[in-house]
Parts: structure tokens; sequence; C-alpha cells
């Protein structure tokens, strides 16, 4: 085990110690021990920091440092059965681990806090401890997925994250619509869960292409037996590794919220907004993305890779378009991440895992810093959401709007910022795609550019109506007034961490050329670093050309789509130029109603699949188990049962065992000796000791005395 | 008849005297007090005997110790002290039958071994609690520390079994 | 007359001391008067041991004071004895107002 596998084993245990800490103790300590998970989780934080920079040492795409153990082994010679449990620490998890463990730690450090009231005390009792133990809980999982070097206890982490999204959404227990939201987000996820979990055991248990199971859940496995073509055979009328992709897929699809399993996470946006920034933007969901990243040569190697594409394509586009139409800042910037996951999944489907890994790290920066800032409003406006009561904010939090500002920029993809760096490499792979290399699929980079165009445009509507113009509820208004500090600072480090120049070697993101004084002249350092040579994706060279030509058309063309958003944004919302209900009417009325209703996707699995669907399914089943089942096969039994019991009742036990045998027989005998000697027993311990003093005495005169 | 065989006659005498009447008095409380008088009697047996620290221990654990948890016991429950007990003739009649069937046969053991088994006939008398100090740490030593463990773990078990119950209720009238 | 030396005498003492603590267990009408009983039982048992270790030529060899040390456990015991007694009948009496031993059948086999 070599030292950063040792201290990657660690990463994970200090929040789990928290955790049990808090859940047993937590709410005896001082300040019910909120400082407990973010002490542990600041530890972990260290820890990858070093694991972070003795990457830098082995600058190398191919660093891995492995261990692994056996866990399981119950198989013998002829039919192994064996699960190996490991750690993995290669570039995608050291980088994974340092972005967890500091979004987590500043995001701790922002609830302690948030989910306080502003007299300082503790909001809702008890249940301030149980929050932080829930974080801790979740940044174990968080942090276990990302160390797991096999697809089982990557497995187990991510169900364990399932549960405290669960638990977590579900934390205002008393709102029934947070409850709601919270049943929602869990039964949604569980069906793309179960296919990544079918996915698991295909892959375990399958004879593959030489008629041997891989029986092993390890990537590292998974891996070789792709690349020795052992997943070149059929299920069906399907390959394998199609079929095997398309499960794993499912996994992201409901945990990264992707079309058409989106429905769960705006509604997530019921849980504290602390939760929100941590798991339902910065990083369970972005563990979807990390699961396809890391099974990415299964995904290639079954041709799925284009559907991966037009589903991320399909959630980029239309959540965007939902976003819009928001009043709800939360779900505002909901509707944003589930664009800027399509935006990772679309990228991994165009084979460009770097730049999806990039925007994947970028926007969990600036998107927790987006998601903290409206906490930081909400906080401030005494948990008021809605953006037309809010206006004018900018004097009173002038903190709070520098950084969310600079967040907004970065996700709009304005240069110098860290979102324009992985956007535009988003972009231009999109472009080399469908515009250079195939012309058929021209709605990827339509999708992306106007998505990108929509994202700057619906982020400064937010500016403009949270922050600019006049107040809309004075009494708000007059209240409010700036964060503590322990809420801002998260804020400033993460807008800082939102700068293209930690990201791409150069402030501009290649705009205007690459300068040198990072990392030794490591341009692109970020690519470097992920750029796997064990995957090889199959575009070829002249994909390699096309990307290349492609740069700087994309970059040109994402900055006008931006620059649009932002001016028009500046139109309607900030100058008011343009009257923003003019411009609703503009659209015809099924436009609106598929919006504000979601595109009937709620309604679709509600009222279609689950009551005409499920539920009358599970009626009909019900009404087979009670009636053919109970009542005819139990019962039948039952009946067959009884009329053998009244005969063998009656006959057998009642007449023979007990009337002859046992009344007559054991009985009699025995009431005639108990009849008998119960005059001997009957409790009076002189009685005993005279029958015994006589017996001595009856026995010394045997003896002759 | 020397002084000490006087002292052996009147003791043997007085315990048999005051036993009869722990096992005859009608009144429980007298009985308890011959009882007293008949332990005392036997210690001066264990002094005719030779046995000094025998005899001091009976002084001091049945007479200061055993006679004292009676009488506490007598007092403690009522009733007892109005207690006439041998209103039943019945009751006494076979008890006293069985008892003199048994003392006779025993009389007859003792006078078999009086003339079948050999005894000492001038036994020298040695201060005891020397020698029984020694055979305690000694060849008595485990027999010792179990009798004290046997102790403890009876007065622990009598402090548990006498300590008040306050759930239960008492039974008027019993079976 | 030879008295405090035959052994015959404290037999016949410790016999009698028996036979009484007998008809006392036997026909007291009340617990502690049984618990009595016994008491005499006990003494006469450890008169034997004193008497015999000292007057039977076989016993009167054995180079430690048996008969004086299982006289002292006797004594100790007949201690604990008493100790729980009391507790008992203590108990007894709370319960059932009465300590007659007829009235304790209850755990009658």
């Amino acid at each position: 085990m070599t030292s950063n596998v040792y201290l990657a084993l660690w990463i994970p245990l200090f929040p789990l110690i928290a955790y049990f800490v808090q859940v047993s103790v937590g709410k005896k300590l001082p300040r019910m021990g909120d400082w407990v998970s973010t002490g542990a989780i600041f530890v972990s934080f260290l820890l990858a920091t070093k694991i972070f920079f003795s990457m830098f040492s082995n600058f190398s795409p191919d660093w891995v440092e492995a261990w692994s153990f056996t866990w399981i082994d119950l198989g013998s010679v002829t039919s192994p059965f064996k699960i190996d449990l490991g750690v993995r620490i290669d570039n995608i998890s050291a980088i994974m681990l340092f972005m967890v463990t500091g979004c987590s730690t500043l995001i701790h450090l922002f609830s302690t806090g948030y989910m306080r009231d502003h007299d300082g005390k503790e909001s809702d009792g008890y249940r301030y401890a149980s929050f932080f133990a829930y974080l801790s809980l979740f940044t174990a999982a968080m942090l276990g997925l990302i160390i797991s070097d096999n697809l089982f206890s990557l497995f187990m982490c991510w169900e364990v994250m399932g549960l405290c999204s669960y638990l977590l959404i579900g934390f205002y227990r008393n709102k029934v619509s947070a409850a709601n939201a919270s049943i929602k987000a869990f039964m949604t996820t569980r069906v793309g869960d179960t296919g990544l979990f079918i996915a698991m055991l295909m892959l375990f248990t399958l004879p593959l292409a030489d008629g041997q199971a891989l029986g092993s859940f390890r990537f590292e496995d998974i891996y070789n037996a792709i690349a020795a073509g052992r997943f070149n055979f059929n299920i069906g009328a399907f390959s394998a590794a199609t079929v095997m992709g398309l499960l794993v897929f499912c996994g992201t699809v409901g945990k990264s919220a992707q079309f058409p399993l989106q429905v769960w996470l705006p509604d997530a946006m019921e849980g504290p907004t602390p939760v929100s920034a941590l798991i339902h933007a910065a990083t369970m969901v972005a563990a979807g993305v990390y699961l396809i990243l890391r099974m990415f040569p299964l995904l290639e190697a079954g041709n799925v890779l284009i559907v991966v594409a037009y589903v991320g394509s399909f959630t980029a586009l239309f959540a965007a378009i939902l976003a819009i139409k928001q009043n709800d800042i939360k779900k505002v910037l909901a509707y944003s991440t589930l664009s800027q996951l399509g935006y990772m999944v679309m990228a991994i489907g165009l084979g460009a895992y770097q730049a999806s890994f990039m925007h994947l790290i970028t926007h969990a920066l600036f998107k927790a810093c987006l998601f903290m800032s409206s906490g930081a409003v909400i906080y401030a406006m005494h948990h008021e959401q809605d953006m037309r009561h809010m206006g004018g904010l900018k004097k009173k939090l002038p903190i709070t709007f520098a950084c969310m500002f600079v967040a907004t920029l970065a996700i709009s993809g304005v240069p110098f910022f860290s979102g324009f760096v992985s956007k535009d490499k988003i972009l231009a792979a999109s472009y080399a795609f469908g515009v250079l290399d195939h012309p058929v699929h021209f709605f990827l980079p339509f999708a992306g550019f106007l998505t990108a165009g929509l994202t700057s445009f619906y982020m400064f509507r937010l500016i403009f109506m949270t922050f600019f113009g006049k107040p809309h509820d004075e009494h708000h208004y007059d209240h409010a007034h700036e964060v503590p500090p322990n809420m801002f600072i998260p804020l400033i480090a993460l807008a800082s961490l939102s700068l293209a120049v930690l990201f791409s070697g150069s402030l501009t993101g290649g705009l205007l050329g690459h300068a040198d004084f990072i990392l030794g002249g490591a341009n692109n350092w970020f690519e470097g670093l992920v750029t796997n040579s064990g995957f090889v994706h199959g575009h070829g060279a002249e994909w390699e050309e096309h990307l290349h030509h492609a740069h700087i058309p994309a970059m040109i063309l994402s900055l006008i789509v931006a620059g649009l958003g932002i001016l028009s944004s500046y139109l309607v919302f900030g100058s008011k130029k343009i009257s923003a209900e003019k411009l609703s009417t503009m659209w015809p009325s099924f436009v609106h109603k598929a919006i504000d209703n979601l595109y009937f996707f709620d309604w679709f699995y509600i009222k279609v699949l689950i009551q005409k669907g499920f539920l009358p399914f599970s009626a009909a089943n019900a009404k087979f188990d009670d009636s053919v089942i109970d009542q005819g096969a139990v019962d039948g039994i039952k009946n067959i049962t009884m009329v053998t019991k009244d005969v063998a009742g009656a006959v057998i036990d009642d007449a023979i065992i007990d009337g002859f045998l046992v009344d007559k027989g054991a009985g009699g005998v025995t009431a005639l000796l108990g009849g008998q000697l119960q005059v001997l027993q009957n409790g009076r311990i002189q009685r005993y000791l005279l029958v015994a003093v006589g017996v001595l005495s009856l026995v010394l005169i045997w003896r002759g005395l | 008849m020397s002084l000490i065989d006087i002292f052996a006659l009147l003791s043997g005498i007085a315990a048999v005297l005051t036993a009869s009447l722990v096992a005859f008095h009608p009144n429980i409380l007298y009985a308890a007090v011959a009882l007293t008088f008949s332990l005392m009697s036997v210690a001066g047996l264990y002094a005719v005997l030779g046995a000094d620290f025998v005899a001091a221990a009976q002084l001091i654990i049945y007479v200061g110790g055993i006679i004292v948890v009676i009488l506490f016991a007598i007092m403690m429950s009522e009733n007892i002290y109005r207690t006439r007990f041998l209103d039943n003739a019945r009751k006494i009649l076979l008890p006293l039958g069985i008892g003199s069937v048994l003392f006779v046969l025993l009389v007859k053991l003792i006078a078999k071994a009086a003339v079948s088994i050999p005894v000492v006939k001038d036994p020298i008398r040695v201060p005891v609690s020397g020698p029984i100090g020694e055979a305690f740490i000694h060849q008595y030593a485990l027999p010792f520390e179990y009798v004290s463990l046997v102790l403890l773990i009876g007065l622990i078990g009598a402090v548990v079994i006498a300590r008040p119950n306050y759930h239960e209720k008492p039974e008027r009238g019993g079976e | 007359m030879n008295i405090a030396n035959n052994l015959s005498f404290y037999l016949i003492v410790s016999a009698v001391l028996f036979v009484l603590g007998v008809i006392a267990a036997l026909s007291r009408r009340n617990t502690i008067g049984i618990f009595m009983g016994v008491e005499l039982i006990l003494n006469a048992a450890a008169l034997n041991f004193v008497a015999v270790r000292l007057l039977n030529q076989k016993a009167a060899q054995s180079p430690v004071q048996d008969g004086s040390l299982f006289a002292l456990f006797i004594i100790v015991l007949a201690a604990i004895e008493a100790a729980v007694a009391l507790a008992i009948v203590l108990r007894v009496f709370a319960m059932k107002r009465s300590i007659d031993p007829d009235k304790m059948a209850r755990l009658k086999g």
C-alpha cells in the first residue's frame, strides 16, 4: 500500500467517524457538534491536498496508485466467486477528491451559519446535529465512491448517497412538499440504480466471449477485458457491451437527473440550500458523470456514446428553456444544474471526456458558489425565495453580490472565468462532431450553442432581478443585511476558484495564447492529466484534426451567443427596454403550457405511468394474490387440512389417544398414584421432616439397633 | 467426683433441661431465652472438653449474635408473642413419639459404641486456640476461605431477601 | 465417678439435645421455633465433634484440632443460617402477616 493510498483510505474515514460521533453524542456537544463534522472534512481536505500535490510531482496521464484486497471469497477452483475491494488513486480521483473535500469543507462552514437562525440559535432544535451527521455521512460516501477501484463499493457508496440525499431533501420534514420531494427523488433515482445494478450483475456473472465470466467488479479488469475483446458477443439482438453500457448509463440518468429521469432534481431544492449546493449541484449529481467517465471504455465499446450525447443535449437544452420561466431563485439554479449536467453527459457522448471532467470540476465550484450565494440571499431575506420579491439587494449584500456575479460570469462562459474554458471545449467538440464530422448530428452543436446563449440569458435574469432594480418588498429589503463571515468566506473562496487561470494555464483559456507562468509551462495541465492513454476513442485522427479546426470558430460562436444572451437579458430585465410580458406573449400558448407543466413529465409519470400503469397492475397483482393464491390455493389447502383435522381429531386423537391411552391409561395411573402420594407432598415442611426422622428411625431399627 | 466432673454434670443437666424448655415451652419468647441458657451450658461442656476457643466462640457468636437475631426476629414479627403453640395435642404427640424412638435408638447406639470403641482414659487438655489458628492458615486454609465466602454470600442474600419490595402487596390471610 | 472424661456422657447429652431439637423442629407452630430446634441439632453435632476429638483414642491422635475446627465451622454456618432465616422470616411475615410454616406451602410440589 503506497502512502497515497493509505491517505486516501483515511479521507472517507474522517467524515464517517464524524457521522458516528454526531449520531451518538452530537446533541450533547457544544454547538451541537457542527465543528466535529466540519473539522473532520477539513482534515480530509488536507489529506486530499497532499494527494493532489503528489499527483503533480508525478505529472503523467498514467499515474495510478492502487491497492486491493479480497473481501469475499466463496468460490472453489472450478467456480470462483471472489469480490475484491480496493482503492484506486489516479489523476481523475485525485482531482475529484480535492474538489469534493474542498467544496464540502466550505459548504460545511457555510452551513454553520445558514442552519442557524438569525439570533444564532440552532434552528429546528436537535435537527441541527442530525443535519451535520447526514452531511458527514454523505461526504464519506462520496469520497468512498471516488476512491473505489471497483463498481461494487462504488455502488454501495452510490446508494448511501441516495439515502443521504433522501434524508436531506426531506430535512424540513414538517413541510409536505419536502417530504414528497424526498420520496420522489429516492424513487426516481432508484429506477436508474436498478439499471446500474443489473449491469453490474451482468458484468460479473455473464460468460464473456471466451466463455469465462469476468468475476470481478474492478475497473482495471473491466478495461483489460474490453481491450482484449472479451465483450464482443451478443445478448439477443444487441451487442453485450451495448446492453451493459446502456444499463450503466441508466444509473447516470437517474443520479445526474438526465432526460427522462430529470424530474426529481428541481424538487430536490426543497432541501436546505447548503444541501442543494453540496449534493444537488456540486457532488452527488456529478457522481453520475463520474460513473460514465469511469466506464467510458465500456460505453465506447458498446457504441452507446451517441445515445449518451443525445440524452445530454436534450437535457441541456430543455432544462435551460425551463430555467427562463422560473421565479424561485433556487429553481433557476436547479434547472441550470440540469442543463450543465446535460453538457457534461453530452461531452462524454462526444468522446470529449477531458472536457466533460473539466466542466464537472469547474461547474461544481461555480455552482456551489451560486447556490450558496442564493442561500445567503435567502438567509438575508428571511427565507424568501421568490425573485419577484427581491431586487436592489446589491447595496445590502455587496460581498454576496460580488461572489455571485463572478460565478454567473463563469457559468455564462465569459472569458477569464472557468466556465469559459470548460464549456468552450465541450462546444468545440460538439462543433467538430456535429458540423465537421457528421453533419447528420447537427442537433448536438445546435443544442449546445443555444443552451449557452440561454444560460447567460437566464443567469443574468437572476442577477438583474435579485440585485438590481428597485426593491419589490420593502419589508424584507429593510431587514436584509450582509451575512456573517462564516457564510461569506466560502463564497469568496469559491468565487476565486472560478477564475480560468487555475484550469487552463492561461488567463483566457487559450483566447490570447498560453501563458507559461503556471506549472512550469504545462499548458492545459488539466487536459494533459486527464487524457488517459487507456481510453481510446474511436473517432480517429480525422476527429483530432476536426477538433483542432473547431477550436477557433466554436470559441467565437460561443462568445457571440453568450454575449447575445447577456445583452438581451440586460435589455429585458436590466434596463427594461423590452417588455418581458410582450416577449412572453410572443410565444404560442402551448409552449407556455408545456413549460409551466415541465413538459408534462410529472403528469406522465404520476397520472399515466403510476396511476394508469403501475397502480392497476399492482391492484391486479393484489387481486390475483388475494383471489387465486390466498383464497384458492392457501384456503384450499386449509380446507383439506380442516377436514383431515376433524377426522383425525375426532377419531384418532379424541377417542384413541386422548380417551383411551391418555385418560384411561397414563392419566388414570398417574391420577391414582398422585391421589395417594399427594398426602406426602402437601407443602408442610414439618411433615416432611417428620417423615425423614421416622424413616431414619426405621432404618436404624432395621439395621438391628 | 472432682470439681470438673461436677461442673460437667451440671452443665449437661442444664443443657438438657433448658433444651426441653426450648422444645416444649408454649411461649416462643421463653423458649428463645431458654435456648440462650442451653447454648451457654453447651459452651460449658466445651470448656470441660478443653476446647477453650470453641467455648468462647460459642458464647460470642451464639449467645451474643444468633440469639439476638432470633429475639429480633421474634420481636419483628408481631403476634408471635401471643402465640400459644401447644393448643393442639395431636401435633405434639407424633413428634414426641418419633423423638422418643429416635432417642432410644441413639442410646442403644451409644451403649454399643461405648463397649466396642476404645477411649482415652486420661486425656491431656491443651489450649486449642494456637493450633486452631495454625490450622486455619495451613491445612484448613481453603475451607476457611470457603466459609468466609459463604458468609459473605449469605449476608448479601439476607440483605437482598429482607429488603422490602414496595410493589408487592401483602397477602391477607395466606392460603 | 468419672464424668468429665466419659465419652458416653457427652454423647448422651448430645443425643438428648438432638432429639429435643428434632421435636422442636417437628412440633413448633412457627418458623422461629423450627429454627431454634435446628440450632439445638447443630449444637448437638458440634458437641459430638469436640468430645470425640478429645476422648476417642483414634481421633485423639490427629495432629490438628479437628473437633474444634468443625465446631467452629458449624458455629459460623449457624450464624449465616440465622441471618438468612431472619431475612426469610421477615419477608414471609411481610407477605403473609404470619410465619406459620404450614401457611408457607405455596411452593409445594
